[in-house]
């Protein structure tokens, strides 16, 4: 008797371990889910949110790996809500599976609802527990969210993938402005750093009709912002310039004109390692606001003939590198401080961490302060090397 | 009563299990932002000397658990009112430790799951530890505890790339005030609930090792505790420190490449399990010492049911208890963690003392 | 519901029956068992009908202003 009541307590155990185990009230089988890929926010005429997810289609994804299959791998869709999370619930009405939100990788928002500001919108984000912080979030230009998902993509059987790669191709072009959902709200939170993210835009391209692709848009520029909403744009140049002081340069290239010709000829310098640091010293009353540029850089390509293998010139050359890259710099400075008034760099920040007490005093004011702040900019660069020749082949 | 005997490193092991309860998940120096680390070693010092009483009170009544030393010290009837109410208080923590386990498994991990059903899956697993007896509770912490700061490490390490060294800075923005406020609140909790041990401390097998095992566990919990802090407060930054509801999980969120967030929750399983089960081990086992029985198993599962419906019962919302906690069950607790345990000390110095009194007679 | 919450501790009083046969203190291990039963399925039952008399952080919270004016 007793062994037997012990194989039954042993056989319900393992029924309970197994109806335990292998699902609950939260399991979303993956057949039974819509996986979002990519989720746009824009503002609607009636002033409420409309939200544009894109949604993958794993079979098609898997059949297109297979053979040339043409279909389209992802679905997308939108609705409208006057929160986020309304929005959210309301795209059951078209998608007849729930949205898993756990492989979201990129987050656009649509100019115009920038503009307002974008606080409000990202609380849902921040909120849920799905959601990846490591997503990555751009502004459309000129262009809604909307219409930025809809494109399809030739490279990459989903678009949002296109997209979120070629951000990451900010190691080698600085001139896009590359940011997590993550840091974007740790940025926001920050007192004194008003927040920048990357941009998206369509280019101009003939035959407006045809269907729009990523490759029509590109990535490059920034979106800068004072408190949470969007104030103005700062151009690709423009953003190499914030970045290199933002210490977010891994690598690029720089065009500098030829020192040693007058011909208008250039010099193209690829930046193999950049250091940008910014400090703020107050004397007398007077913020000052230091930035050091440290830039190390190879000969990439030469436009004229003259031979610049030497030490002068070659001083010369990093000479104009410094001319070049300060120039930058200062150009967007001047943009932030007069144009935007927007402390885009953090310098604010800094002032909280090196003078608690005077920010304390001034933080209420810091775009006036910042704004009227004087700017010193160190650079210092150095040429390596010139690549596989030394002297440029030119028909005689 | 059955004989029951732990090693030094089960003990060891067990402090540690112990202390990291749900502290692990969720700090409560992490009010103090970029000085949290500051506020949690005050804290941390708080808890050496209540871990200094709680030790010597258990040195000078060798082989005693509390309740015998309770009965002791406070005559039959008042000895065994106050064990009553320990017995309440040790049901009422593990009750709130289980509370806060489930809401962040809810939160995170399962939204739509009602939280007693989580709950109650975790009680099931406590209860067929309890009923298994101590000596197998602790060796399977002995088991857990290695793989619980391998994996706390891991996240550490993982995330060496994203700690960011101006999260320390501004020091001591608010002042002192306000850390030493964060800091006796971090006593209480976790430290504080050290006094459970108290119904554990005399089965360890070498009687003059306790102390150093219980400074070493102490400390080492210290350590890991530390690292954890730490690596939420250098990788998130002190704002998000603070408002995150739990910052060890959106720290494993941001490993680049990967997403083994759930390794947080699996730790919290093993840490607020071996909690959990030690409470429940000390109610019933103080339950059938007041009534002089050799075996506590038959009590398991009733008290397995009370401490369910106690910790649905404690408090109505996650939101609620988050202010609820560090405010009024802090305030609760005080005279079980300090005020009793003082006095036992008291009185135990004072007995033994006045026999060695008599010795020299 | 509870019924569900009847038959969970009919399951438990039929877990630990050979348990309470085994003791050698009959009277003394019954009957707080039953007491702890009891009191379990009181407190279970309170909350699965919505109906807990006062919350229990109330309570603690009167109980603690009792003695600590002003808190």
């Amino acid at each position: 008797m007793k062994k037997a009541l012990k194989k039954c307590i042993i056989f319900l155990n393992i029924c309970f371990l197994i109806f335990i185990t292998s699902g609950c009230w939260n399991n979303h089988d993956i057949t039974d889910v819509s996986i979002a890929v990519a989720a746009g926010l824009d503002k609607t005429e009636d002033d409420t949110i409309e939200l544009t997810l894109q949604l993958v289609k794993p079979a098609v994804v898997r059949a297109r790996k297979y053979g040339g299959f043409e279909e389209s791998a992802v679905s997308v869709f939108s609705s409208t809500g006057d929160m986020v999370f309304q929005a959210v619930r309301n795209i059951l009405s078209s998608v007849n599976k729930k949205v898993y939100f756990g492989h979201l990788q990129l987050i656009v928002i649509g100019e115009e609802l920038a503009r307002e500001g974008i606080s409000d919108i990202l609380d849902f984000f921040e909120r849920d527990h799905e959601i990846n912080p490591k997503a990555y979030v751009i502004i459309a230009k000129g262009t809604t969210a909307r219409k930025v998902l809809h494109a399809n993509s030739k490279l990459e059987t989903i678009p949002a993938i296109h997209i979120t790669s070629l951000l990451e191709n900010d190691i080698a072009l600085p001139k896009i402005n590359k940011k997590m959902l993550f840091d974007l709200l740790r940025e926001t939170s920050h007192k004194g750093h008003d927040i920048t993210i990357g941009v998206i835009e369509i280019e101009e391209k003939d035959g407006a009709d045809k269907e729009l692709l990523v490759g029509d848009m590109k990535v490059t520029g920034t979106a800068v912002f004072k408190k949470d909403k969007l104030v103005g744009w700062l151009d690709p140049a423009e953003t190499r310039g914030y970045l290199l002081v933002a210490d977010k340069v891994k690598s690029g290239i720089i065009n500098i004109p030829d020192p040693l010709t007058e011909e208008g000829r250039k010099i193209a310098i690829e930046i193999i390692r950049s250091r940008g640091k910014r400090d703020v010293l107050i004397q007398d009353g007077h913020i000052i606001l230091s930035i050091e540029i440290e830039a190390i850089g190879n000969i990439g390509e030469q436009q004229s003939v003259k031979d610049i293998i030497t030490i002068e010139k070659g001083k010369m050359l990093a000479e104009q590198l410094n001319d070049a890259i300060k120039k930058n710099v200062k150009e967007v400075i001047e943009i932030s401080q007069k144009k935007f008034k927007s402390d885009i760099y953090g310098f604010g920040q800094i002032v909280h961490i090196k003078y608690p007490d005077y920010w304390k005093q001034i933080k209420d004011n810091w775009d006036y302060e910042f704004s009227n702040a004087t700017v010193d900019i160190q650079v210092t660069s150095t040429i390596k090397r010139p690549g596989l020749i030394t002297q440029p082949t030119r028909p005689q | 009563m059955k004989k029951i005997e732990m090693s030094n490193t089960q003990l060891f092991f067990l402090i540690i299990g112990f202390l990291l309860g749900t502290t692990s998940v969720l700090n409560p120096a992490a009010a103090a932002q970029q000085d949290s680390w500051l506020a949690f070693i005050l804290g941390w010092i708080g808890g050496l000397l209540l871990l200094l009483i709680y030790v010597s009170i258990t040195i000078l009544n060798p082989g005693k658990t509390l309740v015998d030393i309770l009965l002791e010290t406070f005559g039959k009837f008042f000895g065994t009112v106050v064990s009553i109410i320990y017995i309440w208080y040790f049901i009422h923590l593990a009750a709130v430790v289980l509370r806060f386990f489930g809401e962040y498994m809810v939160t995170v991990l399962y939204p739509e799951t009602p939280v007693v059903f989580i709950i109650i899956c975790l009680m099931l697993g406590v209860a067929y530890a309890v009923r298994s007896g101590l000596e197998v509770t602790v060796r399977t912490n002995e088991l857990l505890m290695p793989i619980l700061i391998l994996l706390e490490t891991t996240l550490s390490l993982s995330l060496i790339g994203m700690y960011n060294f101006n999260h320390f800075l501004p020091f001591l923005e608010q002042g002192f005030g306000p850390i030493l406020k964060t800091a006796l609140t971090g006593v209480m909790v976790p430290y504080g609930e050290n006094i459970v041990l108290l119904m554990v401390f005399p089965f360890i097998n070498k009687k003059e090792e306790l102390r150093k095992t219980s400074f070493l566990a102490f400390i080492a919990a210290g350590v890991l505790f530390l690292a954890i802090l730490v690596r939420d407060l250098l990788t998130l930054g002190p704002e998000m420190l603070k408002k995150a509801s739990f910052p060890s999980d959106i720290s494993a969120k941001l490993i680049p490449g990967i997403q083994i967030d759930p390794i947080v929750a699996a730790t919290l399983v093993i840490s607020g399990g071996i909690k959990i089960s030690i409470c429940t081990y000390a109610a019933v086992m103080a339950i059938s010492q007041l009534l002089k029985l050799d075996d506590y198993n038959v009590f398991v599962l009733p008290v397995t049911a009370i401490i369910v419906s106690i910790s649905i019962w404690s408090y109505d919302s996650y939101i609620h208890g988050v202010q609820w906690i560090p405010q009024e069950w802090t305030m609760y607790s005080f005279p079980f963690q300090v005020i009793i345990p003082v006095i036992l000390l008291v009185i135990s110095l004072f007995k033994r003392y006045s026999k060695s009194k008599e010795h020299f007679r | 519901m509870i019924i569900g919450l009847i038959a969970v501790f009919l399951i438990i009083i039929l877990i630990d029956i050979p348990n309470l046969k085994k003791t050698k203190h009959k009277a003394r291990t019954i009957i707080p068992y039953f007491f702890l039963i009891l009191l379990g399925f009181v407190l279970s039952l309170l909350q699965v009908m919505d109906k807990p008399p006062m919350r229990l952080h109330t309570i603690i919270e009167k109980i603690i202003y009792f003695f600590v004016p002003g808190g």
